[in-house]
């Protein structure tokens, strides 16, 4: 009755109105078994536009949505991290309270972890039986069995505002951010989920990865004051010894020159990279010094660098609103090649 | 045809004006559904309504394809609108205690000054005469809507007075269908409940042949649960917003000489959101913000009619608003405003009437502006009427407090964004004792530079620059039929927009010249409508096109195409001594997915029965 009245009302005013013409749906590619970068696209908060574009180096081609193309459905809404493990990609979707975990052959969903009342934001795989997620909001470390997606312990204390992860020596480094209002790394111990150090920082560690020699590297922001930028306090690069959960070097970043430093990559081959003001500065990981302030003149939401090519990958967001951008340099510095995302491309992994 | 107020600032038959006004006159109120200003003015012509869901819900109004920002509210004339934010809600606005609603498509900075881009929505409140009624109502309707009206009046010719009181409230848990990519669920809105309060009082003094006054005093308060996007199936929402509004204007009206009218108006507009998220679990720490905004103006204006061709309408507006928030460094506005109108009416080789104006606005703590307009209007024939008009001018939107003063970002160097608005169309109409119909149609093009736009300056900090230009193209048509003195009623409004962002962000901004999103390329409503005797049925059909969602138009991500019926009825019968009117209204009929905003669902198909007694 109601189609009816509709239709009847439709033919009545026979107007352009009347015809359903919302865009064409759009065809997406999913190459099987290829290797390459995943570059994780955020999407808009509460868009549900996230997407996993692929990016294959050898032929420059890039594939926009290879989890769209493979499922017929979008990520969800503000995918945050990415982790790959034993063929097997975790996608922690923030806002969508939940991980989906896809085949890295296939892109094909395999199964999904639901964490309802909580803001997953980044992810880290110990082990075959063990990974964790941050919880954003909560202060909590959740952890669960990559095999077969159970959670574990849903409620590991840790620091405010806990952000990136790192393992090393059997054990878990959380940056607890507080957005600027914490100064600590908790270690969590793998075998037991339980705290077993809590490591004093500078303000605001946010993010973190291991060196070539198993050191843990930590980028603390610094203290930002919205008010009176005067009370800002710099930020630093931190290096920890993993074996002995203490500080053993700091690289301080003064902020007329640096501002607050941001992203981390770090490679294999002794040294890293950290977003600053004006670019990105590299640093020696093993004399812990500085090596270029400003290597690349280009600032970014995102990077990575490749261990084998030891090319950069910087991930831009543009207006936060379209497509974005990856930027892709040699070991050199030199710009090689760029190539569009998704919107909002905040992580960069490497899939071998 | 209705006489207006908005546009001129003297009353003028619409047909005559050099640009688009609508009336929603106190019938069509009547007849349409919904308990907001919102609901009542969501299918006019040249705007479009946002809503977050429901009643009780935030509902913005957007002009010919620009933002909420862009529209200025008015309550009597008087400016409504803050400084804060320059959007009004619209949805918590009560339809209560309101004679008619004017909508003036089109930039009037001329007249009204900041804001006044996209166009004017003039609110008129009922005005006492003297005449003693009371009326009491009742509503019931789906998700645990419940309301209760009562509006009572009397007087004398000397000294008039009218009130009202209007409660509403509702559980507000309405299904809609939710899709997260592994299946459509029909789930249950969380936390939408809501109470909103309207009291409203006004009164009319006659002192002598030659001098009036007027006053008016509105209070409203709304607290409602302020639920997130749904990005997921399971909700927690435990978000809340409550505001606290009060509207007071004194209008002294002086009859000078016989062609001479000064008034003196005195408006005062308190208003207090508070907003408080207890839920740090997923939004981070407990939100807890208030803003208060307080703003005194005086206008006088002055009319003068010097002959029966040629008629001059000049004022002032001196205004202080402050704010007073957590989230923004308290800051005020002095603002020194003068303009002057007239309207001048030649006889060539037809009708021709001329509408030039001017305003100019200073701000203590921003740039101001000058704005000139210019409008024709000329009689093309007599019967049917048929007439040509058209205007141009120059508009501006200041830029607002939360703009300059938001204390994680504002930039207080700002300067107000700036448009240049061309309209021309025509309007005819014929009438007699058994039709009334009328046609319009509106060609307009809007030139806008110097939008302000939020960019992230670094880390999570976002801050506002003036940084890119827009122009909105379009048609506006409507169709309006009147046979039989309302027996048969048949109105169609089509909208045709090409809003598009001209300006690039950064170089190779592949937005530039994209359309802009949640913008629909085309929009139009049909309604059909019958009143015989005491008895009426009103039936509305309208049509929304797909609105893109990104902004360089990837069409993997837009907002689907939407249409919504909304149908009601209503009987009214006397016995006792007592008049009594039965109402029962429908709103989505066909029970569509209708999304105006991703992530935040309107309800499927509900209903409500109100019920009236008066005396």
């Amino acid at each position: 009755m109601i189609s009816f009245l509709k239709y009847t009302l439709c033919a009545l005013f026979l107007c352009a109105g009347c015809a359903k013409n919302d865009p064409a749906s759009v065809k997406e590619e999913n190459p099987i078994s290829t290797k390459g970068v995943y570059v994780l696209n955020e999407g808009g908060f509460t868009k549900s536009n996230s997407s996993l574009s692929l990016y294959v180096p050898d032929s420059g081609k890039i594939y926009s949505d290879v989890f769209y193309a493979a499922n017929n459905r979008s990520l969800g809404d503000v995918a945050n991290d990415i982790a790959l493990y034993d063929s097997k990609a975790f996608i922690v979707i923030n806002n969508s309270h939940k991980i989906e975990i896809i085949s890295t052959e296939t892109h094909k969903l395999l199964g999904t972890i639901n964490v309802p009342g909580n803001s997953p934001n980044k992810i880290v795989i110990a082990s075959a039986s063990k990974g964790y997620i941050t919880n954003l909001y909560k202060g909590t470390v959740t952890s669960f069995d990559p095999s077969n997606y159970a959670v574990l312990k849903s409620d590991i204390v840790v620091g405010m505002n806990p952000q990136g992860m790192a393992v090393a020596s059997g054990k878990v480094f959380v940056c607890n951010s507080g957005y600027g209002e914490d100064s600590t790394v908790t270690v969590i111990d793998v075998a037991k989920d339980s705290v077993v150090a809590v490591i004093k920082t500078a303000k605001s560690p946010t993010d973190i990865s291991v060196d070539s020699d198993g050191d843990i590297i930590v980028i603390c922001n610094g203290y930002t004051d919205f008010v009176n930028s005067n009370n800002d306090t710099p930020g630093n690069i931190t290096v920890i010894d993993a074996a002995t959960n203490s500080v053993k070097a700091t690289i301080t970043l003064p902020l007329v020159t640096f501002g607050h430093p941001g992203e981390l990559a770090v490679s294999s081959n002794g040294y890293g990279f950290t977003v600053v003001k004006n670019g990105l500065l590299k640093f020696d990981t093993k004399s812990h010094s500085i090596i270029a302030p400003s290597f690349i003149t280009k600032t970014a939401y995102s990077i990575a660098v490749d261990n084998i090519s030891e090319r950069i990958y910087l991930g831009d967001a543009k207006d936060y609103n379209s497509n974005g951008k990856i930027y892709v340099y040699e070991k050199s510095g030199a710009l090689k090649d760029s190539a569009t995302v998704g919107i909002v491309p905040g992580s960069i992994v490497f899939k071998k | 045809m209705d006489v207006v107020v908005t546009g001129t600032r003297a009353s003028i038959p619409i047909e005559k004006l050099s640009s688009s006004v609508k009336v929603i006159d106190s019938l069509e109120l009547e007849q349409l559904n919904g308990v907001s200003i919102g609901d009542k003015i969501k299918n006019s012509t040249g705007l479009s309504l946002r809503s977050y869901g429901g009643n009780g819900a935030l509902h913005s109004v957007s002009f010919r394809g620009l933002g909420s920002d862009y529209s200025l509210i008015l309550i009597d004339g008087q400016r409504f609108t803050t400084y804060q934010i320059s959007t009004v809600d619209v949805g918590i606005f009560q339809a209560n205690e309101i004679e008619r609603i004017e909508v003036a498509s089109g930039g009037s900075s001329s007249q009204y000054g900041a804001d006044a881009v996209g166009g004017v929505i003039n609110i008129v409140t009922k005005r006492p005469d003297g005449h003693w009624f009371v009326s009491l109502s009742n509503t019931l309707g789906s998700y645990g809507l419940s309301g209760f009206q009562v509006s009572a009046g009397g007087g004398d010719e000397a000294f008039s007075y009218r009130g009202g009181i209007d409660l509403k409230r509702g559980a507000n848990a309405f299904r809609f269908h939710f899709d997260d990519g592994t299946g459509v669920q029909t789930l249950r809105r969380n936390g939408a409940d809501y109470v909103m309060r309207n009291y409203s009082f006004s009164a009319s003094s006659i002192f002598t042949d030659d001098v009036a006054a007027h006053y008016i005093v509105r209070y409203s308060n709304a607290d409602r649960g302020q639920p997130a996007a749904v990005t997921n199936s399971h909700q927690n929402n435990q978000g809340r917003i409550n505001d606290h509004d009060l509207f007071m204007n004194s209008t002294t009206e002086i009859r000078l000489l016989e062609e001479m009218l000064l008034t003196l108006p005195v408006a005062y507009h308190y208003n207090r959101q508070t907003f408080f998220d207890p839920d740090a679990s997923t939004i981070g720490n407990t939100v807890k913000s208030y803003y208060e905004n307080n703003i005194l103006g005086v206008s006088p204006l002055f009319r003068y009619s010097v002959s029966e061709e040629h008629y001059i309408v000049a004022g002032a507006e001196l205004s202080r608003a402050s704010i007073n928030s957590n989230e923004v460094f308290p800051s005020h506005r002095e603002q020194t405003s003068g303009f002057i109108s007239s309207e001048h009416h030649f006889r060539l080789l037809t009708d021709f009437i001329l509408f030039p104006s001017v305003r100019f606005d200073s701000f203590s703590d921003t740039k101001g502006d000058i704005s000139p307009k210019i409008g024709i209007n000329i009689g093309v024939l007599d019967i049917p009427s048929v007439r040509i008009r058209a205007s141009y001018g120059k508009n501006f939107r200041v830029p607002t407090f939360n703009d300059l003063y938001w204390i994680s970002g504002g930039n207080p160097k700002l300067t107000p964004e700036r448009s240049r608005n061309f309209d021309a169309g025509l309007i005819a109409g014929i009438q007699s004792d058994e039709i009334d119909a009328s046609v319009e149609l509106t060609y307009f093009s809007i030139d806008a530079a110097d939008k302000i736009v939020w960019r992230p300056v670094s880390g999570t900090i976002w801050s506002p620059v003036n940084l890119q230009s827009v122009t909105s193209k379009g048609f506006e048509g409507s169709a309006k039929l009147n046979l039989w003195k309302n027996l048969l009623i048949v109105s169609y409004s089509h909208n045709i927009l090409r809003t598009r962002k001209t300006s690039e962000d950064f170089p190779g901004d592949a937005a530039k010249n994209k359309f802009l999103p949640y913008v629909p390329k085309e929009f139009s409503s049909f309604t059909l409508g019958t009143a015989w005797e005491s008895l009426s049925a009103n039936l509305t059909y309208s049509f929304t096109g797909f609105r893109y969602e990104t902004s360089d138009n990837n069409p993997r991500f837009f907002l689907p195409t939407y249409d919504n019926i909304d149908a009601n009825i209503s009987y009214g019968f006397a016995a006792a001594g007592y008049s009594f009117r039965v109402r029962a209204e429908v709103n989505n009929l066909g029970n569509t997915d209708i999304l105006l905003i991703r992530g935040y669902p309107m309800p499927l198909c509900n209903y409500s029965v109100t019920s009236t007694v008066s005396l």
